[in-house]
Order: structure tokens, then C-alpha cells, then sequence
């Protein structure tokens, strides 16, 4: 059972870490997130829907151009729901992208129909034997994309050019623009990278899952929940909080049962929190006074 | 037990524990499944571990094809019997490969009924929705009879109590002697001590084959 639990856990878990690197990406250019994240990985999974099935694109085609979709969506709720509330100075961006998560889903519901559906990939129709437990191949891929992800863009923070001028955005804005940088610019690019980590969740998970506008919502929920549990700081906190929240879920379901899931996994997000406010893997703000 | 983590899963389960009762049988599990459970082969291992033999299944589309999905991963061959909450959607499609091997209990199908009514309802429905092309495309065809039945029936209560107040639609109802519906003709359909028009013989149990809901013996 523990093996099976665990690509279960692994996979899920994995899921969530690429949602809330999403949230560490914005978080750490400009301190603001995207609740809509969740949308934002139906919006990926419903796209690649359309293009590869209902249009019939080749799929690598429907993928890109879906993820593509997602980038423009990521522009215009940089541009529409957090830009003018953050040059303000307000924290109303975040009801604004509450607010706009609800709108997207509206919008796919009436657009794309309340029914459910089945995006085919062979990666998750035939399973196989892992150490004797069945398990998809998709499955295994997922958290390989999850590490994957974390790694480039580490790299990419701290080696390239790029990153450093994400870390001199949120350090000191007024300085960072002075040096060149065009500090609007990559706010905005962090906001479209954000929401093509999310649909590239979504698109991993639609096969296993299904393809429909309420998808997204709860994993969005605990996609932040894990964001704040790894330390939305931490680019690697994300997504190990990620695979930990996920294996605590199925292994809980496992052994407890599943009417104790939620208890016990929102209870251990609680818990750290009390006993680290920076989650697990983050780090406190210095302010020099 | 498979059942969805809401009300309408936790109605069913006093049911079915009432009806297990009666028979003298016990169960080996009750397991939840959440509307967006991406998988559920951890609540079928405790079951599988627990020495199930079939599963009793209640949950929507949705979350009933993830059961199968999640069965199909496990290579676990057992009978599923459901709700008819599978009837209502895409869930052969969803579901994989398994999803027709799934017995799901109606009072109705269009599928293999050769009555009157059946077709000429099914004609009506091909005429006010074009969409509809096949009795395959009607889902779920049995909450459209129920629906229909009781709108019908619920009419005729009203009729005979020359009234909507309550009271006396309640002794209308009382007083239908007969009316063909789509399910059946109902003879005295409800009395003081019998308010279910439906009853035992009523039921018969589908399968999902090549996207249409097929009786089976």
C-alpha cells in the first residue's frame, strides 16, 4: 500500500508545487500574488482541450499555443487586477484576483458548458507496475516537471540577468529602474510565468483528471496553503512543501481515511505556520531601520 | 461503500446500512470521495485490504470516474454497482475502459423500451433540441422520466384538488386512480401509507455500453 500511496501523494503533491511556484514567482518580484491561479490552471487544461480536440491541432501545437493563452492571461491580470491597486499602494489586489478567478471560471463555464471532459493522452491510459503498485506513467513524469521547474528557475534567479533583476525589483524598485531596469516589465513577465506554470499543471493533470471550468479551485486553494507551508520565498520550499502536502493527503487517506484528510492536512499547515511563520523553508524580511 | 463526501453521500449511506441490516450482511468499508479527487486509489486499497468484494458506488460524473480510473490503475477486477448519479454525463468517456463495466441502478432508459411513450417522448426531445440525435444523447434519461412522471402526476394532484394549498393537493394525489406515464402506468400511485410511486419492481439495472445506457439482465 505505502508504494501506491505514495506515487499518489508524489503526483498530487507535485501538482500543487508548480501551482505555488506560481505564487513565489510573483510574490518575489513585486509581493503581490494571483489568487486566480487556480482559473489560471483550468484556463491551460480547457485551452489545450480546445486546440487538441475540439480544433484537432497536433498536440504539441494545442500545448504550446495553450500555455501561450495562459501567458497573455497572466499580462492582463498583472495589468487589470493588481497594477492598479499595487502603484497605489492598496492590498486590494488581492480581492481583485479573487474576484477575477470567479470571473474566468464564469466565463469557461458559459463558454466551454458545464459538462466534464476527458483530454486523452496515452501517458495516463495504460498503468504500470512500480515496485508492485499500478501507477501512470503520467504519474511519474509529473513530479520530474515539478523538480524540473524548480531547478531552472533557481538557476535562472541566481545565475542570469533576468534574475537579478527580478531581485533588484523587489529589493529596491526606484534604484532598480535607475540602473535600466524596466521594472514594469518584469512584474509583468513574472505574472505571465506564474500562470504558465499553472496551466502547465493544469494540462499534467487534465488526462488523470478531467477538463472542466470548476476544476481549478481547490487546487488553488491548497497550492497556496502550500505556498505559505514551504515559504513563498523559497522557490524549492514550494515545491517540496508541494510533494509533502500531497504525501501527507494520500497517506492520511491511507491509513486514517479519507474522512480525516482535510483535518489532518490543514491542521499541519496550521501547525507550522504557529511554529514557523515563515514556513517551512522560508525566510523572515530584513528592514533596515 | 464508495461515497461522495456530502449529504446527499451520507443520505445514502443510512440507507444502504438499513438495507445491509435488513439482510443481515455486513459491510467492509465507507470510504469519501471529494468532487475533485484527482485519486482515489488510497480509499479502494483500505477497501481492498478491508476484503471487499464489490463496491457500492454514489457520487456524480465526475468523481465516479475517477473511481474507475483509479480501479483501472490498481488492477483491481471488482463489480461496481452505482447510483444512477454516473447516468448524467460523459462518464464512459471519462471513465476509461472500465467505465462500462459499472451496473448503475434506474427506473428508465430509452434504450431497448418499446413503449409508446418512450418514443414519442424521445421524438419531442429530437424536435425542441437538435442536439439531440440519439437516445445517447439524453442524460440522464432517467431523472428526465422522473422529472416528467412527477411534474405529470403532480398536475393531476392539482386538478383533482381544484386547488394548490397543500392539504388538498396532498388528498389529490390520494385520488389518482390511473395515469400512463414514461416509467410505467401508475394504479393508485400513493395512498395514506404509501407515498413512493415507485416501487421494487421498478428498477433495472444499466450499463454504459459504446456511450448509450443499456438495460441488462
Amino acid at each position: 500500500m505505502i508504494v501506491s500511496t505514495l506515487i499518489t501523494g508524489l503526483g498530487l503533491g507535485a501538482m500543487y508545487g508548480l501551482l505555488a511556484l506560481g505564487f513565489h514567482v510573483t510574490y518575489a518580484v513585486s509581493k503581490t500574488v494571483n489568487f486566480s491561479q487556480g482559473s489560471s490552471m483550468m484556463v491551460g487544461a480547457v485551452l489545450g482541450y480546445t486546440f487538441g480536440v475540439t480544433l484537432g491541432w497536433p498536440m504539441p501545437l494545442a500545448i504550446m499555443a495553450a500555455l501561450l493563452g495562459c501567458a497573455v492571461l497572466g499580462l492582463i491580470v498583472e495589468r487589470c487586477l493588481v497594477r492598479p491597486f499595487a502603484d497605489r499602494g492598496s492590498d486590494l489586489w488581492l480581492m481583485a484576483t479573487v474576484a477575477g478567478g470567479i470571473v474566468i471560471d464564469n466565463i469557461v463555464l458559459f463558454t466551454f458548458g458545464k459538462e466534464p471532459r476527458s483530454l486523452p493522452s496515452v501517458l495516463a491510459t495504460q498503468p504500470i507496475d512500480v515496485f508492485g503498485a499500478g501507477a501512470f506513467p503520467l504519474q511519474l513524469i509529473i513530479p520530474i516537471v515539478g523538480v524540473a521547474i524548480a531547478a531552472a528557475l533557481t538557476l535562472v534567479q541566481r545565475r542570469t540577468k533576468m534574475g537579478k533583476a527580478m531581485l533588484a525589483t523587489v529589493q529596491r524598485p526606484e534604484a532598480a529602474r535607475l540602473m535600466g531596469i524596466n521594472t514594469r516589465m518584469v512584474i509583468a513577465g513574472a505574472f505571465a510565468l506564474s500562470t504558465v506554470f499553472a496551466g502547465v499543471a493544469g494540462l499534467l493533470i487534465a488526462p488523470l483528471f478531467n477538463v472542466s471550468s470548476g476544476m481549478g479551485t481547490i487546487f488553488g486553494i491548497k497550492a497556496f496553503a502550500t505556498a505559505i507551508l514551504g515559504g513563498i520565498t523559497s522557490a524549492w520550499g514550494c515545491v517540496i512543501a508541494g510533494l509533502l502536502y500531497g504525501c501527507v493527503e494520500a497517506l492520511t487517506t491511507a491509513y486514517l481515511g479519507s474522512s480525516y484528510t482535510q483535518i489532518v492536512s490543514f491542521s499541519l499547515v496550521i501547525l507550522v505556520l504557529v511554529t514557523l511563520p515563515n514556513g517551512l523553508f522560508g525566510r523572515g524580511e530584513i528592514k533596515k531601520v | 461503500m464508495v461515497l461522495i463526501n456530502n449529504p446527499w453521500g451520507e443520505s445514502n449511506e443510512k440507507g444502504l446500512l438499513a438495507a445491509l441490516d435488513a439482510k443481515g450482511m455486513e459491510h467492509a468499508g465507507i470510504e469519501r470521495v471529494e468532487k475533485n479527487d484527482v485519486d482515489v486509489v488510497p480509499q479502494l486499497t483500505r477497501l481492498k485490504e478491508a476484503g471487499a468484494d464489490a463496491l457500492f458506488m454514489v457520487a456524480n460524473v465526475g468523481p465516479s470516474a475517477q473511481v474507475m480510473k483509479s480501479l483501472e490503475r490498481m488492477g483491481w477486477d471488482v463489480p461496481v454497482v452505482s447510483h444512477w448519479g454516473p447516468a448524467g454525463g460523459r462518464f464512459n468517456e471519462l471513465g476509461g475502459p472500465r467505465a462500462e463495466t459499472v451496473e448503475m441502478i434506474q427506473t428508465f432508459t430509452f434504450s431497448g423500451n418499446d413503449s409508446p411513450k418512450a418514443a414519442a417522448t424521445l421524438a419531442s426531445l429530437k424536435d425542441m433540441f437538435p442536439e439531440i440525435k440519439s437516445a445517447a444523447d439524453v442524460t440522464p434519461a432517467v431523472g428526465i422520466a422522473n422529472a416528467y412522471d412527477a411534474m405529470h402526476l403532480t398536475a393531476l394532484a392539482i386538478e383533482k384538488a381544484g386547488t394548490t394549498e397543500g392539504p388538498a393537493v396532498r388528498e389529490g394525489f390520494y385520488a389518482i386512480e390511473s395515469h400512463e406515464g414514461l416509467i410505467k402506468t401508475y394504479e393508485t400511485p400513493f395512498t395514506p401509507d404509501q407515498h413512493d410511486a415507485l416501487g421494487p419492481d421498478d428498477y433495472v439495472f444499466t450499463r454504459f455500453i459504446d456511450g448509450e445506457i443499456i438495460p441488462i439482465q
